[in-house]
């Protein structure tokens, strides 16, 4: 899908490596957001009316640098000196060279200056959920207003939880770390990309109940990471852009009339089945051959769910293996929850049930669970009990709905 | 230690600017920094601002009244010169106003001049 505005479609394409470039160049994030920014304001003011240039993104490049260079001399004649980040001397040169240039020819040096800006966003000073919203911004250039409700905060929230996030790293070295400080940084880009996209898939209110467009943007970023990453890290990006393409290709059918539709009832001849198809041809070398890890095993219970074509075909039984072995991996209380269910369709509502003995966990989903496995065991009072616990701990109004529901059906 | 007004004006300056190439922008920029730092040395920046172009400027007129004044667009003379922007700085004596001043980008004319001192 791209668009059919001309200048869209460069802040879409482009944005990263031209952001990345004037941080390179000037080594400050605001005066390169603020001038790029400004370049993009201009574009739009003087592109319909005097026509859109030969080389949009050259000439958003030159708007970008020249306004970048007046709001420093402003700032020296104010004698107002700001933090820089540190930038080895070569690459400011190579990024002066190309800026000064006037044309993006080939992908010398920019490539390398992505993955600096990608690598920067992901750094360990910064909180996930900041971390996540500025990467947004800065790599995919999405406006605040749409990382808000993103995260379904105000708008006024998020411009100050970038401002943080921006001074705090204000400082730190723009740079590619090497070795296992490399892989650990690529993995925090990723679990950044994963966290802004299930962001997408929880549950809000009004016309966002889900806000699947910002999810596909957190796709967007997990391909260009892919893109940029050392080899190294193929195996865990394949299985988690695996992942996210399997949860994503399911979001039409999540929502009916406003309300959320749960796995079992969601009308799969909606899914997206190329997109699953893409991701199934991700896992098969992945299977056997890549190191179980959190993402892959996730991504290996969506492609079962994916493989089947009816929520009763589903093989339960290889699900509670995945599970299985994610739990022995990640001693997660989200997971043993998620096995128990797996386990109760696999083998019987009390094997499931004995899963859940000892297990805390906040919020409604564990009493939840708990109730519809009461019910079936035909523990009718219990099972009510436990549905009012988890009514009463559900803060969804559609969620809530359904739990309503399911109650009234036991009683 | 006495203030002083630095005016900077350059005739055809916002033009100039908008035309100049990044080599000749960033030599301004230095030009700025070095005299911030020699201010410094010797006594103490207290404001300086760049302005924006005399086109957004607005000139009042003199009246009989604040609500009959005359108010126009533009500077309040046209003349090929224009105040790109200014400078206070506290330093001993005029002689090191305008040693310093002299640091200021080349193609600059300075105007210096004491502030004048009033007791409250």
């Amino acid at each position: 899908m791209t668009p059919a505005d001309p200048l869209e479609r460069v802040v879409r394409e482009d944005w990263s490596r031209l952001l990345a470039l004037l941080v390179a160049r000037f080594r400050r994030l605001d005066l390169a957001e603020d001038a790029l920014g400004d370049a993009v304001e201009a574009a739009a003011r003087t592109w319909p009316s005097a026509g859109t240039p030969d080389h949009p993104a050259a000439w958003l490049m030159t708007a970008a640098r020249r306004r970048a260079l007046d709001r420093l001399r402003s700032e020296a004649v104010a004698a107002r000196t700001l933090p820089l980040l540190a930038v080895e001397s070569s690459v400011v040169e190579d990024a002066r060279r190309v800026l000064a240039d006037g044309t993006l020819r080939g992908e010398h040096g920019a490539v390398d200056e992505r993955l600096r800006l990608l690598l920067l966003c992901a750094h360990p000073r910064l909180a996930p959920e900041a971390a996540a919203a500025l990467t947004l911004r800065l790599v995919l250039g999405l406006s605040t207003a749409d990382i808000a409700r993103l995260f379904l905060v105000p708008r006024a929230t998020m411009a100050a939880r970038l401002t943080r996030a921006r001074q705090r790293i204000s400082t730190e070295a723009f740079d590619v770390p090497t070795g296992p400080a490399l892989a650990a940084r690529v993995g925090a880009v990723a679990d950044i990309a994963y966290l802004a996209f299930t962001a997408g898939y929880a549950p809000g209110t009004g016309p966002d109940v889900l806000r699947t467009e910002e999810s596909g943007e957190a796709i967007r970023l997990l391909r260009l990471v892919r893109e940029l990453a050392p080899a190294g890290s193929a195996a865990e990006l394949d299985a988690l852009l695996a992942l996210m393409l399997l949860q994503h290709a399911r979001r039409d059918a999540r929502v009916r009339d406003g309300e959320l539709v749960l796995l079992a009832d969601q009308d799969r001849s909606r899914w997206h089945h190329a997109e699953s198809a893409e991701a199934l041809r991700l896992l098969t070398p992945l299977v056997g051959s890549a190191p179980s890890t959190p993402y892959l095993l996730q991504a290996l219970v969506a492609a079962e769910h994916a493989r089947s074509a009816t929520a009763a075909g589903t093989d339960w039984h290889r699900i509670s293996g995945w599970y299985a072995e994610l739990e022995a991996l990640t001693a997660s209380p989200v997971v043993r929850l998620n096995r128990a269910v797996a386990l109760a369709q696999s083998e019987s509502a009390e094997a499931g049930l004995a899963l859940l003995a000892g297990l805390d966990l906040p919020g409604h989903r564990l009493p939840a669970v708990r109730a519809d496995l009461l019910a079936r065991l035909g523990r009718r009072a219990e099972s009510l009990e436990a549905y009012d616990l988890a009514i009463a701990a559900c803060d969804n109004e559609a969620e809530r709905r359904h739990l309503v529901r399911s109650r009234s059906a036991t009683a | 230690m006495p203030t002083y007004l630095i005016l900077m004006a350059e005739p055809d300056h916002f033009r100039k600017w908008e035309a100049a190439d990044d080599a000749l922008r960033e030599r301004v920029i230095e030009d700025f920094m070095a005299f911030d730092a020699a201010v410094k040395e010797r006594g103490t920046v207290v404001a300086g601002e760049a302005l924006s172009h005399p086109d957004t400027a607005r000139t009042v007129q003199p009246g009989a009244s604040a609500s009959t004044r005359a108010v126009t667009d533009g500077p309040y003379t046209e003349t090929v010169e224009q105040i790109g922007g200014f400078y206070l700085i506290d330093v001993p004596d005029l002689e090191a106003a305008t040693e310093l001043a002299a640091l200021l980008p080349r193609e600059y004319v300075l105007e210096v001049r004491e502030c004048l001192d009033v007791e409250f």
